[in-house]
């Protein structure tokens, strides 16, 4: 009777031990995937992830190897190493379905980590903000600098402390992605080499990505404000193609109704729907001088488009 | 030099650095894998927009989304970015490591081999016409 009791507790432990493991083969894996992206071939690689130990003391195995050798890696990885290492077992649990949080704050994740590394993070935080709110407090510009150099729609903002910690907030132009990218079409106008048509080019594809953007935060807090869910609103958002349809939608609150498009654009202001076709033809007849014009257009239109 | 003796020239540094370069062969192999980045960006210009040769770094890479993919694109500038930054001397920082070097030197190849297979199918599409 004794003897079956225990066989009976030791199948217990070992079916909950596989549920454990099932449970936490997504997380493994996603965070193999995310510390292979933000270690950029350092000398350290992650192996499986366990969870151990019983009753009060309990504990994760991670198999990690120095040059293919496997060893305690941990206490001879940097500091900035061991940042990833605990950011990549973070994010996949973090960011759970079952998790009641669809937001993330993280504290300067780019300490100490070498200059290389910041790209792969920065990629990864625009990974995981598809689908949450990721908020990051860093003294470190490298990571501003790389949202600026990849191009990623990050909201930058600097946070003053005042004496008796009074803190304010404040975003120059180029915090906001959208202004962003109208900042880098006009250092493009200015660039005597460039031949017209490539300008123009280029600057009718960033406008539309600033005008695009802007329509995207205005569906978002529009959404946000009527209490749709998040999923539906980003549905809506991968649904509408195109900047017309995007406009529709941000608009008309329909990406079909295109064809009223140009009406409610008029309302927007009399350059509107000029600096819109402009943007979708991706390209605009006329002299150098008229693409600055054209931006200083479009940077009022996404100021409105993304205040509803 | 052709971006692909350059690209040979770091490869060796990073293999076996010369006697002479010891202290400075990861800077010197992040100075020349940069260097085959802007000479192979300035080989597929000359192909499909001859002007752009002649624009800052920050311009082309502005440029390549109008003319490359997504991931081309961001190849490109994470590679350039990374480079620039590994290539200059800041006290507060540590030199690139023997892995991030590689990882460059990787991502420069792949870049090249995409640009030059571009440029090659746009010179087809121009001779069809």
């Amino acid at each position: 009777m004794f003897a079956a009791l225990k066989t009976a507790i030791a199948k217990l432990l070992e079916f909950g031990k596989e549920i454990r493991a099932d449970k936490l083969a997504p997380v493994a894996a996603e965070a193999t995937t995310i510390w292979n992206t933000l270690r950029q071939d350092s000398n350290v690689q992650l192996g499986a992830i366990k969870l151990a130990g019983t009753g009060t003391t309990r504990r994760v195995d991670l198999d990690v190897e120095v040059d293919g050798v496997p060893g305690a890696a941990l206490s001879v990885m940097s500091q900035g190493e061991l940042h990833s290492l605990a950011l990549a077992l973070f994010l996949p649990r973090a960011t759970m379905p079952e998790s009641p949080f669809r937001f993330l704050v993280i504290d300067d994740p780019v300490q100490s980590m070498d200059p290389a590394k910041v790209y792969g993070l920065a990629q990864v935080l625009a990974q995981v903000a598809k689908h949450r709110q990721v908020i990051v407090f860093t003294h470190d510009d490298r990571l501003p600098a790389a949202v600026r150099h990849l191009q990623l729609d990050a909201r930058i903002l600097a946070v003053s402390r005042l004496a008796r910690s009074q803190v304010t907030l404040s975003s120059d132009r180029d915090g906001d992605p959208g202004q962003r990218y109208l900042s880098d079409a006009l250092a493009i106008t200015h660039d005597e080499n460039m031949a017209r048509t490539v300008q123009a080019t280029i600057v009718c594809n960033l406008i539309r990505d600033a005008l695009e953007y802007a329509c995207h935060e205005r569906i978002r807090i529009r959404g946000f404000r009527a209490g749709t869910s998040i999923t539906d609103t980003e549905a809506a958002i991968s649904e509408a193609e195109g900047l017309r349809s995007t406009l529709a939608l941000a608009l008309l609150g329909d990406r079909k109704r295109v064809r009223e498009l140009n009406g409610e654009l008029s309302k927007l202001g009399p350059t509107a729907a000029r600096v819109v076709s402009a943007a979708n033809n991706g390209s605009h007849g006329g002299a150098a001088s008229d693409l600055a014009v054209l931006i200083e257009d479009a940077r009022r239109l996404a100021g409105k488009l993304s205040r509803p | 030099m052709t971006p692909e003796l350059l690209l040979d020239e770091a490869a060796t540094l990073l293999s076996r650095p010369s006697r002479s370069m010891r202290r400075c062969w990861q800077r010197g192999c992040a100075c020349l894998t940069r260097l085959a980045l802007e000479q192979g960006l300035c080989g597929y210009w000359n192909c499909v927009a001859p002007t752009l040769t002649r624009c800052p770094m920050r311009h082309q890479l502005l440029a390549l989304p109008a003319f490359v993919d997504a991931s081309t694109t961001f190849l490109a500038r994470t590679a350039w970015h990374g480079l620039s930054r590994a290539m200059h001397h800041h006290v507060y920082e540590l030199a690139p490591t023997h892995a991030e070097l590689r990882s460059w030197h990787c991502d420069v190849v792949a870049l090249l081999d995409e640009l030059r297979r571009q440029s090659d199918s746009a010179a087809q599409e121009a001779e069809c016409c």
